[in-house]
């Protein structure tokens, strides 16, 4: 049994401190600097432990609650170690600064109100491989089940894919004088949209073949929405 | 029984082909054994050199494909960090491959569509990518380079082209564009053993809400 560990921490983050966009949508892996886990605790730092397609109900809406794990400073541990023990706990190296360790702690979790997430500071968010190596942490810690990355990578490429055309549809559309909620609002009523057949841009991220086609839709449409004012 | 084509057995040095040796008398099994295996040798060794001479080949090609690249990115950086950005978005590419490719983060490629100033160097990573877009559809007719680059080099692992040209290795990607290489025979070079580090037990299923799902692969290759 050997899980797999990170080469080097940048690759577990997509941004970090200041380098976070505040346009991001909450997405598995987050991390926050101070949130209340009913049962666990009342402050401190949590990292967002949902599968994104959880976190949302009808229309892409965001549930009232968020299955989050409390994270706090972790003992310094050897990356090899990882690998074969420590299984409760997602490490979290180098997550606010060089040489440091926090760990995301798999047993301590809770639902986080989404509104005080919404509010609150979000100083991390992990990479595709980063969410990939806590779900397989977290799949292993509860079922003893070892399933490799690449194939939770490519159950959640479409999710990880819409994410950050959100972000840049965000990006745009608000540089052009609207609020990140209307933004978001507009994205989730584009991209289900029936394109003739059934199809819908949302559809076509399943296909590696077509997300290239879905991200300029997406840039195009956004640029249009932006231009309209 | 004497080579007639020389004294030394294991030297090819040409696909010149002797004419059947005149037979002055009947030849035993032993002969005959003798001479299929010596056949068997010279074609293994004429295998042996026309590899070797695919390899060097291979190495002379890559070198100038690297200096094709090289000359177009300085030609495609005159137009700026975001002329070329804008060139790879129509293009489809996502900002994380982006950022990969050009070796920063994904905020520092935000910054730099924002207006942020690039070092040299990162300007040059870029146009690279570009260069790289350029030649793939000019002279290998990719006409959608995004989505080619995004689709797997081989069934049985995950890996793209993207990752390839991440790894530096874009003459690598011309070549599979090229039909030089095959994905498989590029992945060979590239990572050992990738067979047996994407080998998985699991596979990927499109579950009853239409979302995908992961299951265990049934022995029989049927569904689980």
């Amino acid at each position: 049994m050997t899980l797999e560990v990170w080469q080097s921490p940048d690759e577990l983050y997509v941004a970090r401190g200041e380098d976070v966009h505040a346009l991001r949508p909450l997405f598995t892996g987050d991390v926050f600097e101070d949130v209340a886990i009913p049962g666990i605790q009342s402050g401190g730092m949590a990292m967002i432990i949902a599968h994104p397609c959880s976190m949302r109900g009808q229309e892409a809406r965001l549930e009232p609650g968020v299955l989050t794990a409390a994270v706090e400073p972790g003992e310094k541990t050897g990356k090899s170690a990882w690998a074969r023990g420590y299984y409760g706990l997602m490490p979290l190296p180098e997550l606010t600064e060089a040489d440091t360790l926090f760990v995301a702690r798999l047993d301590d979790i809770g639902k986080a109100e989404t509104a005080s997430l919404l509010s609150g500071t979000r100083i991390a968010c992990l990479s595709q491989r980063g969410v990939n190596l806590l779900q397989q942490r977290f799949i292993w810690r509860l079922t003893r089940l070892e399933v490799p990355t690449h194939q939770l990578q490519e159950v959640s490429v479409p999710a990880f894919e819409e994410a950050d055309l959100l972000e840049e549809w965000s990006d745009v559309v608000c540089a052009a004088g609207s609020a990140q909620e209307e933004a978001a609002a507009e994205f989730e009523a584009f991209i289900p949209a029936d394109r003739g057949g059934g199809r819908t841009l949302q559809g076509d991220l399943h296909d590696p073949q077509l997300r290239s086609t879905v991200r300029v839709a997406c840039r195009t449409e956004a640029k249009r929405r932006s231009a309209a004012g | 029984m004497p080579d007639a084509t020389s004294a030394d057995q294991t030297l090819v040095t040409s696909t010149e082909t002797s004419l059947p040796e005149e037979v002055t008398r009947t030849r035993t099994i032993d002969d005959l054994v003798q001479e299929a295996g010596l056949l068997r040798s010279r074609t293994r060794l004429l295998g042996d050199d026309v590899a070797d001479t695919d390899r060097q080949a291979r190495d002379l090609h890559q070198q100038m494909v690297n200096r094709q690249l090289d000359s177009k990115a300085r030609r495609l950086a005159k137009s700026g960090m975001s002329g070329l950005l804008k060139e790879l978005a129509e293009c489809g590419f996502a900002w994380r491959d982006i950022a990969a490719l050009a070796r920063v983060s994904v905020p520092a490629v935000r910054r730099w569509r924002q207006g942020e100033a690039a070092t040299g160097e990162h300007l040059l990573d870029v146009a690279h990518v570009v260069a790289l877009v350029e030649t793939l559809q000019d002279d290998h007719l990719v006409t959608d380079v995004a989505s080619w680059m995004e689709m797997p080099l081989a069934q049985e692992a995950p890996l793209t082209a993207i990752d390839l040209a991440v790894a530096g290795r874009l003459p690598d990607v011309v070549d599979v564009a090229a039909g030089h290489a095959a994905g498989e025979a590029v992945l060979d070079r590239w990572r050992p053993g990738w067979r047996e580090e994407y080998r998985s037990e699991f596979e990927v299923f499109e579950a009853s809400d239409g979302q995908p799902g992961i299951r265990l692969t049934a022995a029989d290759g049927n569904d689980a």
